[in-house]
């Protein structure tokens, strides 16, 4: 009959104060309220000081922009990524560090590197990417990074890039060029020098 | 490299040998600098390797005149008691500081002795692990044992080569044997004699092929579905 | 009360169901209320995460390793990262030790976070879930602030960390931690100590101490088992040597030793031992110190095999790895602690309710990520 009892009064007192946990926390809902009313909210970035001065480098891991003119086709990201997501192929120059206006390659990158390769295929797919980030490391021109944060005004979209059709999603950054334009750029002329 | 471009990376060079590394990190040009670092690592090298000969001449002079007996580590302590106690079962040569090496035929009474004895006590078996290890030397089974109340742990390696490994099941001694082996059948194709209800754990039951072998082919359709071997349209 | 045993027939709690914590199948013989049998189907996510390493280098191993348990992924880069820098011989900076443990004690604080949460879910509680969320949101803040990423870090490699703290770290995780303590307390109000939870996890699903040891089980089942068996302490890695905590074990409070009231209990204990920790820390670690200075060139371990186990939030995760001096890894095995969680299933809930079993399932905390890798 004690059991009973107690078990009754423990029952009552333990709903009791769970109760008072949720009354408590109803009652000062305008204080603690976390649900975000997306899309019209959006929950800020945080604000990161990282020690250093960077305006490119964005921890925050979304979505990838390669800045082509940079690349050197060095191949080092695509041997990084772990799952195959980044195609490349290049073709050599026949004269390094220069211009070539008709397939749009530009010799020398922003640091002051001269390209020995045209970067014909540049393929990332989105929808394999893991973002890891392992691709941005090795970049020697700092030319593949994620969008977003420091460099937000150069890219509108940084985590919000869903769409509606599957290929779309793969991003092709090298520059769409003719194959005669890309083999007439490319191949050393004949009977000179060098 | 322009002549001078040599002369600033020498310089630098030097500088940094000596310690002072501010030669090299003021360099400009980022191509310089980054082959004066190349080359300060390459003479770093250099200078390690003539150091180091003449050193490692006078350690083994030292530990020649010293003999004292490394101390054992628990393999070969058990090593030795296996031994003793069931001849013939472990492999000398092969065995060594880092696992102990035993043949098929009696694992299922070794693992019984290493369980119940009381200066043993192995209560408790934390890993099987099947290793291809090439097509001459076959596939081999691996189980890491630990004690909860003596603390010592060991490693022992059962090889079992030829088309139809076999190996006796250990699923009556420890109860985690029975997924464990199952898993080890599943992607090596190890059949362990002995167990209860030897199917495949991971895989679908009518896969084919033991895929963590070495010579592994993925097959080519599932129940009519095409397994991929690379997306479509992305070499 | 006699019970009648009527006719059995297989039921089937298919892989996809609300309460198995991932695609888990169990074949359940019963007759409609007591169970005889189950026999658990597993392998419906299994992406051959071994085989996969073989072909990847030792960098890329990581973010792979993150996937396996992806509730506590940074424990898992943990044990592979200790792993290797065993086998390389490696010693890192001091700081880099001590973001180490602050990050994988506040994993661990969001795992059992989470498998609380599910588990008051499991047996019919709403609120306590989505409160335990709430509070999981705060410390996946910090890791974005962190490294960027919420759920999948990629943050711990083989001789140091991703990226250093941010100026202000320091100060968010004490709010956080000063924030989180009396929330504990709340728990136990509206969950631990009610009666109809005790009712519904005291004396159920009971795993002995030897049972448990012969099936390998580790981490908060054992411990709710009373065995105090902590690898942290008993072969301790990094730097938990320096730190003072206890390990809480299951005494029967509200039922017999063992049973899923203990291992639940044992793990809002944790959560407190977690705190103590990441306090020590924080008031210990190094204010400079390069992370990326022990970073090897290109990984190239020595030829050999190292076996080497950590404690994850889930049990004793081990990874045994065999190296034959090339950038990839010859052999990659994962010995995950839910695998072996899972295996005692059968044994502990055999002649229990149907409903049992889903309340004894919900307290072995199972990832079938790491169960199927």
């Amino acid at each position: 009959m004690i059991k009973y009892l107690t078990t009754i009064w423990e029952t009552v007192s333990t709903m009791l104060t769970g109760m008072g946990v949720t009354w408590r926390h109803m009652l000062a809902i305008r204080r603690d309220n976390v649900t975000l009313q997306y899309p019209e909210e959006r929950w800020p970035r945080p604000e990161r000081d990282i020690g250093f001065d960077h305006n490119k480098y964005n921890v925050i891991r979304s979505r990838l922009h390669v800045d082509i003119d940079d690349c050197i086709g060095c191949l080092k990201c695509e041997r990084a990524c772990p799952v195959d997501c980044i195609k490349i192929d290049t073709v050599k120059v026949p004269n390094r560090g220069e211009d070539i206006p008709n397939i749009r390659h530009k010799g020398i990158t922003s640091f002051g590197t001269r390209k020995a390769m045209v970067v014909t295929r540049f393929d990332i797919d989105m929808t394999e990417c893991c973002y890891c980030n392992l691709c941005v490391y090795p970049c020697p021109e700092e030319c593949i990074y994620m969008t977003g944060g420091p460099n937000a005004e150069k890219h509108d979209i940084d985590y919000e890039f869903s769409e509606y059709d599957r290929n779309d999603l793969i991003y092709r950054f090298a520059k769409k060029v003719s194959g005669e334009d890309l083999e007439n750029a490319t191949t050393k002329p004949q009977g000179v020098e060098g | 490299m322009t002549d001078n471009q040599e002369q600033l990376i020498k310089e630098a060079v030097e500088k940094a040998l000596q310690g002072d590394m501010d030669a090299v990190n003021n360099i400009e040009d980022r191509v310089t600098r980054s082959k004066a670092k190349a080359a300060l690592v390459k003479a770093k090298r250099e200078a390690a390797k003539t150091s180091a000969e003449p050193s490692s001449k006078e350690k083994s002079e030292e530990s020649g005149s010293e003999s004292k007996p490394a101390p054992q580590s628990p393999n070969q302590q058990f090593a030795g008691i296996i031994a003793s106690r069931f001849p013939k079962t472990v492999d000398e040569e092969l065995s060594s500081e880092t696992h102990i090496q035993l043949q098929s035929e009696k694992w299922l009474d070794i693992a019984q002795y290493l369980r119940d004895d009381p200066a043993c006590l192995f209560d408790s078996l934390q890993c099987i692990t099947g290793v291809d290890l090439g097509e001459d030397v076959g596939l081999e089974v691996r189980y890491n044992l630990h004690s909860m109340t003596h603390r010592h742990v060991i490693e022992i390696r059962i090889a079992c080569a030829g088309k139809n490994p076999k190996i006796p099941s250990v699923e009556a001694v420890w109860r985690i044997g029975d997924w464990f082996e199952r898993e080890t059948y599943d992607m090596f194709g190890i059949e362990f004699q002995g167990h209860r209800d030897l199917r495949r754990i991971l895989l679908p039951d009518d896969w084919e092929g033991w895929p963590l072998r070495k010579d592994y082919e993925v097959q080519e359709t599932y129940h009519g579905i095409v397994v991929p071997k690379v997306k479509e349209g992305w070499e | 009360m006699g019970v009648v045993q009527g006719d059995q027939m297989v039921l089937n709690i298919g892989p996809q169901h609300p309460s198995t914590h991932g695609v888990l199948r169990l074949k359940v013989a019963t007759d409609g209320e007591i169970v005889s049998d189950i026999v658990p189907v597993i392998g419906y996510l299994h992406r051959c995460f071994e085989k996969h390493c073989e072909n990847s280098t030792y960098e890329q191993v990581i973010p792979f390793t993150d996937r396996c348990d992806y509730i506590a992924s940074m424990n898992n880069n943990f044990g592979y990262v200790v792993a290797m820098e065993d086998l390389m011989e490696i010693k890192v900076p001091e700081r880099v030790e001590y973001i180490r443990v602050i990050m994988a004690e506040l994993n661990r604080i969001a795992s059992h976070l989470l498998a609380l949460g599910v588990y008051g879910l499991d047996v019919g509680a709403f609120t306590p879930f989505l409160y335990m969320f709430r509070d999981r949101e705060r410390i996946l803040d910090i890791f974005e602030l962190t490294c960027g990423a919420r759920l999948l870090y990629n943050y711990m490699w083989v001789g140091g960390v991703s990226h250093d703290l941010p100026v202000g770290f320091v100060e968010t995780v004490y709010n956080f931690l000063d924030y989180f303590e009396p929330k504990v307390q709340e728990y136990n109000d509206i969950l631990t100590y009610n009666k109809i939870f005790i009712e519904r996890t005291a004396d159920v699903g009971v795993l002995l101490p030897e049972v448990a040891i012969s099936f390998g089980v580790s981490g908060p089942n054992l411990r709710g088992s009373g065995v105090k068996w902590d690898i942290r302490k008993e072969e301790p890695y990094s730097i938990y040597e320096r730190f003072d905590f206890d390990v809480p074990i299951g005494q029967g409070l509200v039922g017999t030793t063992g049973d899923c009231w203990d291992r639940f209990h044992v793990r809002m204990l944790e959560m407190i031992e977690s705190t103590k920790i990441i306090r020590q820390a924080l008031k210990d670690i190094p204010t400079n110190g390069d992370v990326h200075q022990a970073l090897p060139k290109k990984i190239r371990p020595p030829k050999g095999s190292i076996y080497r186990r950590t404690e994850s939030p889930r049990g004793d995760l081990g990874y045994y790895i065999i190296s034959d001096g090339s950038p990839q890894p010859y052999r990659l095995k994962m010995r995950s602690p839910a695998f072996t969680a899972l295996s005692v299933l059968n044994e502990i809930s055999r002649g229990w309710m149907l409903s049992d079993v889903i309340a004894v399932l919900g307290s072995l905390d199972i990832v079938l990520g790491e169960i199927d890798r």
